[in-house]
């Protein structure tokens, strides 16, 4: 199957309001999967030990192109560990991955990497140093030049990042040539979304992207997040903080020790219902 | 048949006596060489490079002349605990004689001078005696000492260069401010030429030759009435280039040491003179006067005195062949 | 563009003083510009010093002889500090690979350009086993360094014996290498610009160089990037010994010898050049252009204080100071410009401000050259018009 996104959503219903203060929980519709839609990324019972703990059991879950999949679970539920087997830094126990409907098992992140997996850090991100131009393009820098004798090419560079940010819906308000110290903790999560679709990512796996910034910030990071669903990526989106889930997720899958113990749509629960299922299992 | 079942008896006894025999003589004659050779620790200030390399020379051929073992041991870094402590390990390793080449005050090593003189280890320096000294102390705790004097060194220099005419000025570069041998040279230069009415400077150098040469250079440009140059510490090559790039051929250079650079400008006149220690002796009189103490007890009267001594153009020929071979 | 009220008086750029008031402060951020400053406040300095002697082209080419073989080497050092790496062991290296040319053409009897190529190249091995030391074993690089400094140099000192060594050279090599050529100016002058361009060239307009900044500020993302963060660091340790070893060739061109300790204590100077300069000891940022120019004032110092007639036991002490101040100089006024705001007019809008600069430039009318905008806000990517 293709990168074409499973439900298309029309392309201004952002989940929140424009560059409002608080996001909007009011329940929308959200289409259900396709029968017979394969996801880009599926986890079947996965399983996985470190010496006498146990961090994952028989966890399953899929991730589809152009749907929005929240991971949600306090500390210690096995969210990274699920996420590190999911990008390659180490395999499971027991069960297999399945991208595109085909079992891979991937021997480091370069490779998951290589697949188009994006995994997106939050204190990672960015080259404080660097433009926002060389930050988009690190390790992809558009060239010039023939044989040997290649350079930099900086104009091109120019017109990708502007068109990576553009595509996620970033309001650039100063220049490209800004430095990554001067950029916001929110643009920064933004720049490096932008940077993993100017990559070519499938599925872009972004760890905690709002759990250090400020709301009116979280808020501008979710609708660009919304924007990279609707441009037909796969994500999944890790966080412990159910509101923001709730604001931008189609589907929400809650882990607790180890296990899933919930799968959700997101317009088959609540804020409450979400909370007290977490507090059941605590 | 008595003889028949005695055969093999005094086959055995007789092999065994002569096993004994041989065992003994081997035996005997270990310990009759362990007792013979003598093991004479150098203390060097540095790795046997330049300067040092023949002290190093100078002890080990000593050593292979007089048949003694000479080991040369140096820190480092050179700071009297780093170099105390190799005289420690030389004290362990059971010497029988240590040279030291000293190159701080006495009383850096009164200590362990002590501690070398109660395992009944014989101790000498390898360096000058202060200046003026020349008949030995007997409390010396140094059995003797024999260097060349680093400010009659200086002196040497000075007076050469006024016995030659100079008039006008004199610069002296050391490139190593540190090091309190260099400082000697350039300091008793500086006042002997002073003392004679010559105005002479001190100029900070870096060990960097090209750095050397700008220097010089622009002190010459600062000060046209200059009419000589020393350099104390380091090759001269910065210098040579100096005087080349300002044209200044009549500018008399002198330098310390003999090394290939120094013989050849004095061969072709680009440099005037050149200071020697003659430190190959600094390196073999240590071996030599622990040696016969050690073997026949005697003690020098008189601080032996390896240098200074000058090479010019009168004796560089001579000289250079030395060098050739190793002992200049 | 959407009609706002505002349209209808489009509000009058800002004046033309504050836009070059906002050019200086720009400048004034990079790194180079305090290089630049301390070279120019030297110059004065020192001209007040010795007027008769200072303004002088010799005083011009003893400065660039100096810088030259200095700075060289520094421009290695300073793109490996960039990479986020020091090494002390370049002074050693000049030394060794010196040794190496001098052999070669003596003992071998190669011809200068096979025995300066080879000292180059093995430069570069050995900056390979620093950079593979580092790299493999996660040592930090000053320690790792440290200790090859150690290694190279009593290598050095094994293999010469400690004699020096001279051989003698055809006149070519010297003119080549370090002659004068430019009106007095020597060739090293001439290596050292070149070099100095390719490195820039490298650092700001090569993937290459993208990723040595990044390898300097972040390697971890970078790596989880797919930039290939060992190898760039093996390769930028090889450069800054080859380099050296390029400054060794140029010393064995003009000097025609070798001794035990050629180059002893050079690391320590390429570092306060290229501190100076205006590159981070942390890393991650830096200029080379930065480095020339903080060559250029190590060399004036050194100059200057000879033709001031400093008292000459005092020459370390001055040089440090100086070099010290310099530093001071640099980091505070780079930290307190980096605090400060652009000038009014230009608060929300780098882009507008880019414009205005080059509109100024182009003698054209700042007003027309500028995006509309408002408030002198520019939305990125929307259509203008």
């Amino acid at each position: 199957m293709t990168d074409k996104p499973v439900a298309s959503h029309p392309a201004h219903s952002l989940p929140v309001g424009s560059r409002s203060d608080h996001l909007d929980l009011a329940p929308r519709s959200i289409p259900p999967i396709p029968p017979g839609a394969v996801p880009v990324m599926e986890a079947i019972n996965i399983s996985k030990g470190f010496g006498a703990t146990t961090a994952l059991v028989d966890v399953s879950l899929k991730a589809y192109a152009g749907r929005i999949l929240a991971l949600l679970g306090d500390n210690g539920a096995g969210k990274s560990t699920l996420i590190k087997i999911i990008s390659g830094v180490f395999p499971p126990d027991r069960g297999e991955l399945r991208f595109r409907g085909q079992p891979v098992r991937f021997a480091s992140p370069a490779q998951a990497r290589g697949r188009g997996i994006a995994t997106v850090f939050q204190d990672l991100a960015v080259c404080e140093l660097l433009s926002v131009t060389r930050n988009v393009v690190l390790g992809r820098e558009p060239q010039k030049g023939i044989g040997p004798l290649k350079w930099f090419d900086l104009k091109r560079a120019d017109e990708m990042a502007r068109s990576a940010l553009h595509r996620l819906g970033v309001r650039w308000e100063r220049g490209l040539e800004e430095r990554g110290v001067n950029i916001s903790g929110g643009e920064r999560q933004s720049l490096a979304i932008a940077r993993a679709m100017f990559f070519g990512s499938s599925l872009l796996i972004l760890d905690e992207p709002t759990s250090a910034l400020a709301v009116r910030q979280a808020g501008r990071v979710l609708e660009h997040i919304a924007r990279a669903r609707d441009e037909g990526q796969a994500v999944i989106l890790i966080t412990h903080n159910f509101r923001h889930a709730l604001s931008v997720a189609d589907d929400l899958t809650i882990l607790a020790q180890g296990r899933v113990v919930g799968n959700f749509r997101r317009d088959e629960t609540d804020l409450e219902a979400l909370t007290e299922l977490v507090a059941s299992v605590a | 048949m008595t003889m028949k079942r005695n055969f093999p008896t005094f086959l055995q006894a007789s092999g065994i006596a002569g096993a004994a025999m041989l065992a003994m003589s081997a035996f005997g004659g270990a310990a009759f060489a362990q007792d013979k050779e003598i093991s004479i620790y150098f203390v060097g200030c540095a790795a046997p490079t330049g300067f040092h390399g023949y002290l190093a020379r100078g002890a080990e051929e000593a050593g292979k002349n007089l048949g003694v073992k000479v080991t040369y041991i140096y820190p480092d870094k050179l700071t009297i605990p780093n170099q105390v402590q190799k005289i420690e390990e030389a004290i362990a390793a059971k010497a029988d004689g240590i040279a030291l080449c000293e190159f701080a005050e006495d009383a850096a090593y009164a200590d362990v001078a002590a501690r070398a003189k109660e395992a009944g280890i014989a101790f000498g320096s390898a360096a000058a005696p202060p200046a003026g000294s020349q008949v030995r102390d007997p409390n010396d705790f140094f059995l003797f000492r024999t260097g060349s004097d680093e400010r009659a060194a200086g002196k040497l220099t000075a007076q050469t260069l006024i016995a030659m005419g100079v008039k006008g000025r004199v610069v002296v570069g050391d490139q190593q401010p540190g090091d309190a041998t260099c400082r000697d040279r350039a300091d008793a230069e500086i006042e002997t030429l002073k003392a004679a009415g010559i105005e002479a400077d001190f100029l900070e150098l870096t060990m960097d030759p090209g750095q050397q040469s700008e220097s010089i250079f622009n002190y010459l440009r600062l000060h046209p009435d200059t009419a000589a140059a020393t350099s104390v510490c380091d090759v001269i090559d910065g210098f040579l280039s100096a005087k080349a790039d300002s044209g200044r051929d009549d500018l008399i250079l002198t330098g310390y040491d003999i090394v290939a650079q120094a013989l050849a400008a004095i061969k072709d006149g680009r440099q005037a003179f050149t200071i020697d220690q003659q430190q190959f002796w600094r390196g073999y009189m240590p071996v030599l006067l622990l040696t016969h103490y050690i073997k026949y007890g005697l003690v020098e009267a008189n601080y032996f005195l390896t240098g200074p001594t000058i090479v010019d153009k009168n004796n560089v020929d001579q000289v250079a062949k030395l060098v050739e071979a190793g002992y200049r | 563009m959407a009609e706002t009220p505002e349209d209808a008086t489009i509000p009058a750029g800002p004046s033309r003083g504050i836009i070059i008031g906002e050019a200086l402060r720009r400048f004034m951020l990079r790194p180079e510009a305090t290089a630049l400053a301390a070279v120019v406040v030297l110059f004065v300095i020192f001209t007040i010093l010795s007027p008769d002697l200072f303004p002088e082209r010799l005083t011009y080419i003893s400065i660039m002889n100096v810088a030259a073989e200095l700075g060289i080497m520094s421009i290695g050092v300073t793109l490996l500090m960039i990479g986020g790496h020091f090494d002390l062991s370049v002074g050693a290296v000049l030394g060794l690979t010196s040794y190496v040319a001098v052999v070669l053409m003596r003992d071998f009897g190669m011809s200068p350009i096979v025995a300066a190529s080879a000292a180059v190249v093995a430069g570069a091995i050995l900056g390979g086993v620093n950079g593979v030391l580092v790299v493999r074993f996660r040592i930090h690089s000053f320690v790792v360094t440290l200790g090859t400094m150690l290694i190279w140099r009593g290598v050095l000192i094994a293999l010469t014996g400690g004699f020096p060594l001279t051989v003698e050279t055809p006149a070519a090599f010297k003119t080549i290498m370090a002659g004068p050529v430019l009106n007095g100016f020597r060739m090293s002058m001439i290596w050292f610009f070149v070099i100095g361009i390719i490195v820039t060239f490298l650092l700001a307009r090569t993937k290459f160089g993208n990723w040595v900044q990044a390898c300097g500020q972040n390697p971890q993302a970078a790596r989880n990037l797919g930039v290939p963060v060992d190898r760039v660091t093996i390769i930028l340790f090889m450069i800054a010994s080859a380099l050296a070893a390029v400054s060794g060739v140029i010393q064995v061109a003009r000097f025609a010898s070798v001794d035990a300790l050629r180059g002893e204590g050079m690391e320590l100077q390429a570092v306060a050049v290229t501190v100076i300069g205006g590159t981070l000891l942390s890393g991650g940022y830096g200029s080379v252009i930065g480095t020339i120019l903080g060559a250029i004032t190590f060399g004036m110092i050194q100059v200057g204080l000879v033709l001031a007639g400093a008292p000459g036991h005092f020459f370390r002490t001055l040089t440090g100071l100086i070099v010290v101040l310099a530093v001071i100089l640099n980091t505070d006024v780079a930290r307190r410009l980096a605090r400060s705001r652009p000038l009014a007019g230009f608060r929300r809008s780098s882009a507008a401000a880019d414009a205005a600069i080059v509109g100024i430039k182009e003698e054209t009318d700042p007003t027309a050259e500028e995006e509309p905008t408002r408030d002198g806000v520019t939305r990125l990517g929307e259509p203008q018009g």
